[in-house]
């Protein structure tokens, strides 16, 4: 339970994993254009990433792969 | 805003840093003597202890594979009795002088939800860090 966070903003957070298990990809639409990801370099394809290389990231074939 | 961090706040957690690159055993006052520390079990050491001194055979194990082991916190982050610091550990490899900085979080409950951090203590800790990396770093293999 958070302190700061309401019940409602925790539900906002799991939907947007829930869209991302499903594979919806509304889920690109909780980031700012701009946004960045970093993943560790330690990992496979891992590196940084700007939102408009995201199928970089996850090929929309890829299902339940994880990478996030 | 209940909850949050003051300066003096963060001071106190950069002292409690401080205390561990000077290897003072007073770092470890700031745990309770029940607390629970994790470290990802990949690492020397690594694993659940019950008590900080249990935790200093980990704390030990990382003085001995690097050389200055030592954190920086760039980030923290308090909601109620969760206290989250984000920064880089840096060391330099005896077994490969290399010079490491590698990215961490450390997850903190702390005794109170609200209330300056240096009237409370740490309840339980975790750390989440890039353990590739530091294996790497240990063994001298590209972890990429």
């Amino acid at each position: 339970m958070s302190a700061t966070l309401t019940p409602e903003d925790v539900e906002y957070l799991r939907v947007g994993y829930r869209l991302f298990r499903e594979h919806d990809p509304a889920f690109m639409d909780r980031f700012a254009p701009d946004a960045t990801f970093v993943y560790p370099t330690t990992l496979p394809a891992g590196g940084i990433y700007a939102v408009r290389a995201w199928p970089r990231v996850m090929p929309a074939e890829a299902s339940g792969t994880g990478l996030l | 805003m209940p909850g949050s961090l003051s300066q003096a706040d963060i001071n106190y957690i950069r002292e409690g840093y401080r205390l561990f690159k000077n290897g003072d055993p007073a770092f470890l006052d700031r745990f309770t003597p029940d607390a629970t520390l994790v470290f990802p079990e990949t690492l020397p050491s690594g694993g659940t202890y019950n008590s900080p001194w249990d935790a200093l055979e980990y704390f030990n194990r990382v003085g001995e594979l690097f050389d200055d082991p030592h954190v920086k916190p760039e980030e923290f982050i308090r909601d109620g009795d969760r206290l989250v610091v984000l920064g880089h550990f840096h060391g330099r490899s005896r077994a490969t002088c290399e010079q490491v900085a590698i990215r961490f979080a450390h997850v903190a409950r702390l005794t109170a939800a609200e209330g300056p951090l240096s009237g409370q203590r740490y309840a339980a800790f975790e750390l989440l860090v890039d353990t590739a990396a530091v294996v790497a770093a240990i063994n001298g293999q590209d972890a990429g």
